[in-house]
């Protein structure tokens, strides 16, 4: 993998670096002493996060999306590669390190519902990270800090005694934002963290984190598959496909400049909010479906279904190489 | 916050605060709670006191008096209210002093078999992988060893007593939960508010006793009274062959056990002490449906709600927020 990557804005120290990150998942086993079958989550991933930056990581499902976040926040082994977090190599900082490690990285989940445990009211579910870290002994010490971030996340204050089921969707995952926050780290994972939400709350959602980003100087990796979030919210943005990153870029490079057919195919599926402009555009659609991750195609991913493969497509595996400036694209053909 | 205005009790709003009343009161709101809550009080207390309540020393016999039917059958006299059995003891005062063994051994079997079993499945589902395996196969190997055969092989070896028993039907019964404990925190393992747990960096333990093991308190209550019915029963079967409670003491199980050569002629043997077992178990169940509730938030608010809504139709007002069924 070729060593520099998209280089950033500023030419500060990338807040976590990401080099040749693989994910192989166990899936299942035939016996009990059989050796399980491997699968290839997640192939060479490389990118840099900056302090105060959005990642945009856009994908189809079984793309690798969720996986790369769970993987740079040491939530599931990577099988090679490295992951530097704030200057420190993390790949493989186990226990205690591992716990410490969480009050500077945390993850916003999907499911609004289901990520808050229905047995335990807001002021537990808020102050727990404060108590595991030992930053407070009860909950009534952190009643205070409580009471501060849901100010941050825009929940009335009365909210401290009730419990999650008795708020919306869009409340309960401003409780989880706020339980991310508890322990004010600098890196936040958010793993589609309004694909669960009705539209009108999406907008809340969204511009809550972009605030806090202001406020706090957070750095977000931001997964979607909603790409008119993301280029609402994201600095940068990162495709995948199949389990290997086609195209990273800025915002505006990425959007109006997309050098992958997987990118253009995708980019043309958003629809414009204006009747004519959208009738005008072509909607590009390739056949075939994503190759099976247990058995993926040989070179690249996308050569099965792409338009402007050739030969080498199906041999070699492009590299992810520069083409513009902070535009990154890995094909043979552009 | 339109979700849940009409929804907010005070009580929910403040389940811990750890002050007695709100809860009392909440108990006193639902009958079939309250009812179960009491009987179970006056029995422990029956059990407690049995020797100042029971007319008779249980185990006295009368031959003169023998299989003497309850007051009021012809025959029958107030002398012996439920009658008397094969022997000529009082039943009334057999049932009431049998209640010591059997609420003993029941609720101390459930407790110990339900603590270990519990722990057991917690750790293996938590580990999963080889671990979750071999301590699976190791339930399975004591479910396939006939029960009644290990009881046998340990009561000859140590003796029969009432701690043994205790001990030893723990030891036959704690795979159940084991079983049942695990499967659930298989799946539990797996919601997100598990992963956000650990993910905030918790440790192991805490995961599993804060967030893991309160998600199961309906299955483990209903498992419980299942159980404790069947080692009620059990207990009656181990005294029974004479491994179990020692004459001259007695337990309700060891009655009915006793009492089923006399069905045709004397039915009041086994009823008495069956009976006592059964309104032991429906008083249980009465109250952990009242617990179960409880202990369950979104349902308390639900049961609160409908209280409400009782309470103001009641009130002739018109029924504003209807209760949530």
């Amino acid at each position: 993998m070729s060593a520099v990557l998209a280089s950033a804005p500023e030419t500060a120290q990338p807040l976590l670096s990401v080099r040749s990150l693989s994910v192989r998942y166990q899936a299942g086993r035939n016996g009990f002493w059989a050796r399980p079958r491997m699968i290839n989550a997640l192939q060479d991933i490389s990118f840099d996060l900056y302090p105060g930056e959005t990642l945009g990581l856009v994908g189809e499902s079984g793309s690798g999306k969720t996986t790369t976040g769970r993987a740079v926040l040491r939530r599931i082994d990577t099988s090679d590669g490295r992951i530097v977090f704030n200057g420190r190599d993390i790949t493989n900082v186990k226990g205690e390190e591992l716990r410490k490690l969480r009050r500077n990285m945390q993850l916003v989940f999907q499911d609004p519902y289901a990520s808050l445990n229905p047995r335990m009211r807001v002021l537990d579910i808020v102050a727990e990270p404060l108590i595991v870290h030992g930053l407070v002994r009860n909950v009534d010490e952190a009643r205070d800090q409580v009471g501060e971030l849901m100010r941050l996340v825009n929940l009335p204050r009365d909210a401290h005694d009730r419990f999650p089921h008795a708020f919306s969707g869009g409340q309960r995952q401003r409780i989880g934002i706020a339980r991310a926050l508890a322990l004010k780290p600098e890196f936040i994972v958010a793993d589609e963290p309004v694909s669960a939400l009705d539209v009108s709350v999406r907008a809340q959602v969204v511009n809550l984190l972009q605030d806090l980003q202001k406020e706090l100087g957070l750095s977000y990796l931001f997964i979607a598959h909603d790409l008119s979030v993301v280029r609402h919210i994201s600095h940068r943005v990162a495709i995948l496909y199949s389990g290997r990153m086609v195209e990273i870029a800025s915002r505006d490079s990425l959007y109006e400049r997309p050098m992958h057919p997987y990118t253009e195919a995708l980019l043309s599926a958003v629809p414009v909010p204006d009747p004519k402009t959208q009738r005008a555009r072509k909607r590009i659609v390739y056949k075939g479906e994503v190759p099976d991750v247990a058995n993926p195609p040989v070179g690249c991913h996308f050569h099965t279904r792409c338009p402007i493969a050739t030969e080498r497509c199906s041999l070699q595996v492009p590299i992810l190489t520069k083409k513009a400036p902070d535009h990154w694209v890995a094909c043979w053909n552009r | 916050m339109a979700v849940t205005t009409h929804a907010a009790p005070p009580t929910a709003a403040k389940p811990r605060s750890g002050s007695f009343r709100p809860i009392a009161l909440e108990l006193w709101h639902d009958k079939a709670g309250m009812i179960g809550f009491t009987v179970i009080v006056l029995l422990i207390l029956m059990a407690v006191f049995a020797p100042l309540i029971a007319p008779y020393d249980p185990a006295i016999q009368s031959v003169a008096a023998r299989l003497k039917p309850p007051a009021w059958l012809p025959k029958g006299s107030w002398e012996h209210v439920l009658g008397t059995d094969q022997l000529g003891r009082d039943v009334l005062s057999r049932v009431i002093y049998g209640a010591r063994a059997s609420l003993l051994v029941g609720t101390s079997v459930v407790l110990l078999a339900g603590t270990f079993g519990v722990l057991f499945g917690l750790f293996a589902g938590f580990k999963g992988g080889r671990i979750d395996d071999l301590m699976m196969r190791l339930v399975d190997i004591q479910v396939a060893f006939p029960g009644l055969l290990m009881i046998l092989l340990i009561i000859s070896a140590v003796g029969p007593s009432l701690s043994t028993m205790i001990v030893v039907l723990a030891v036959t019964n704690w795979m159940i939960y084991a079983r049942v404990v695990r499967g659930i925190v298989l799946s539990v393992r797996q919601t997100p508010y598990v992963e956000a747990a650990e993910m905030i960096g918790c440790k192991p333990g805490r995961v599993l006793f804060k967030h893991i093991l309160p998600n199961l308190t309906s299955p483990l209550l209903t498992l419980g009274i299942l159980e404790f019915t069947n080692i009620v029963l059990a207990e009656a079967a181990m005294s029974f062959l004479g491994l179990g409670v020692q004459p001259p003491a007695t337990s309700w199980g060891l009655d009915v056990s006793n009492g089923k050569d006399y069905i045709f002629v004397a039915w009041w043997l086994i009823t008495f002490p069956g009976l006592s077992i059964s309104i032991t178990v429906l008083s249980i169940n009465l109250f952990a449906n009242w617990l179960r509730v409880t202990t369950d938030p979104q349902e308390r608010e639900k049961r609160f709600a409908r209280l409400k809504a009782v309470e103001r139709r009641r009130n002739g007002a018109p029924a504003g927020a209807p209760a949530k069924a």
